[in-house]
């Protein structure tokens, strides 16, 4: 038997491969797996494969070099998202074979509308069955949502605060700074509660945290979940049907600041969104302000109100004296009048006068009593 | 415990007095009477109107 080197048959795959596929590139539609990352190189190497039900029946090695890698920036760019295991691509491969190395793909282009329109699809879903599994408690209409989060009224004043945030993060900072050095010496107090808000598992710990503000049974006016800094892409965890269906039905107003200005995560649209950490700290600073506004208002009214009704009751009070004056009888003598009395009665009546009466004649500072010679 | 007569009962009872006495309604020897009584309810009203002044700045 006459054996062949290993190379020497590679090296026929090598030529059979060339001839048949040569520098042909083909569309392919595939779920990428075993992704890893070369940022600093720009390379990326992964699995293709494809899947039966949930029976991989097809895979093949790739490799995304700096040419393909610009279409793995800019997927991450468009959906900020990771380009990570599980995603459904279309891209543009060539056939490889290395006799050391094996068969495998290049990647060299990747159709970024289509996994934009997954990403979209598999995010309608979700928002579909928050909604088709809430019992009515989440509706939607005109792609705003109503959840009973949503619809939790805030305390007048808010002060107590579970802040669920990354350790040591910016937006950990950024919200701490803008609320507790507020312009108007506002006093809060705020629980942190602090974890992983990026990864794989993120969305799980997030929950985890959740469970814990529940546990301590303090009562909050509200939550803040914010997030800055660290990747501008990993914003899958709040696309997660679990922590979404969570935030909803929370017991505690959720205010959101994870810090993407162009997209809307579906947790986001599930409590009350404000897109970066020193924004929800803004609007909970503006909120008390309102409140001390509203009783400065309140108290100003009041203090006109009072204010008038004096005015109107000195008003009242020198109309009143004027008429008592006017009706003073001295005040009426010293104008020349006289009054006349009959028996210490006064006479307002010609009529009640006789002859021969005798009648008291009052004018200014002195009585004359006279007898009535004829009445005519 | 009695309790104190309040600025609107004054202003009231001042200006039934008022009343009578453009009614005439009342004779010359009771006039006086409660002229001196509306002098003292208007100093009573001018009285509590600067409590309620001073209370208030």
């Amino acid at each position: 038997m006459q054996a062949i080197n290993l190379s020497q048959l590679l090296y026929k795959i090598d030529e059979t491969l060339q001839s048949q596929f040569g520098y042909q590139t083909f569309w392919i539609k595939a779920e990428i797996t075993d992704v890893k990352k070369y940022e600093s190189k720009r390379w990326c190497f992964l699995k293709l494969i494809e899947k039966k039900d949930t029976e991989i029946i097809a895979e093949m090695k790739a490799t995304a070099w700096s040419q393909g890698y610009v279409f793995i920036e800019q997927f991450e760019r468009l959906t900020q998202q990771h380009f990570a295991n599980g995603l459904q691509i279309i891209c543009k491969v060539k056939v490889k074979y290395s006799i050391k190395y094996g068969l495998s793909f290049d990647v060299l282009e990747i159709d970024n509308s289509f996994a934009l329109g997954q990403i979209e699809l598999q995010k309608q879903a979700t928002l579909k069955r928050l909604v088709d599994e809430s019992n009515g408690q989440i509706t939607e209409d005109e792609e705003q949502y109503f959840t009973p989060n949503k619809k939790l009224k805030l305390p007048v004043v808010i002060q107590k605060i579970a802040l669920i945030t990354a350790q040591n993060s910016d937006g950990q900072r950024d919200f701490n700074n803008e609320l507790l050095n507020n312009n108007y010496g506002y006093a809060f107090e705020v629980d942190e509660y602090l974890c992983q808000i990026q990864g794989d598992k993120a969305h799980e710990n997030i929950i985890l945290q959740f469970e814990k503000i529940i546990n301590s049974n303090v009562h909050y006016d509200c939550l803040a979940m914010v997030r800055g800094g660290g990747s501008e892409t990993d914003f899958k965890p709040f696309e997660q049907y679990e922590l979404a269906k969570l935030v909803a039905n929370f017991p505690i107003p959720i205010f959101t600041g994870i810090g993407h200005d162009r997209n809307t995560s579906i947790v986001d649209l599930m409590a009350r969104q404000l897109k970066t950490p020193t924004k929800v700290a803004a609007h909970i600073v503006d909120h008390n302000y309102m409140f001390e506004n509203n009783l400065l208002y309140q108290f100003n009214q009041i203090e006109q109100n009072i204010a008038l009704k004096i005015d109107r009751a000195k008003q009242n009070l020198v109309n009143l004296k004027r008429l008592l004056q006017s009706l003073d009888p001295e005040n009426v003598l010293k104008k020349g009048y006289a009054l006349v009395k009959l028996n210490n009665k006064i006479i307002s009546d010609v009529a009640q006068l006789q002859k021969g009466n005798e009648i008291e004649t009052y004018i200014k500072n002195t009585k004359i009593v006279s007898i009535i010679s004829d009445v005519e | 415990m009695t309790q104190e007569i309040t600025y609107s009962q004054v202003q009231q009872k001042l200006e039934e007095i008022v009343a009578q006495m453009e009614n005439n309604e009342i004779d010359l020897e009771t006039l006086s009477v409660k002229l001196i009584e509306a002098k003292e309810l208007v100093k009573l009203c001018e009285n509590k109107l600067r409590n309620i002044e001073e209370t208030i700045k």
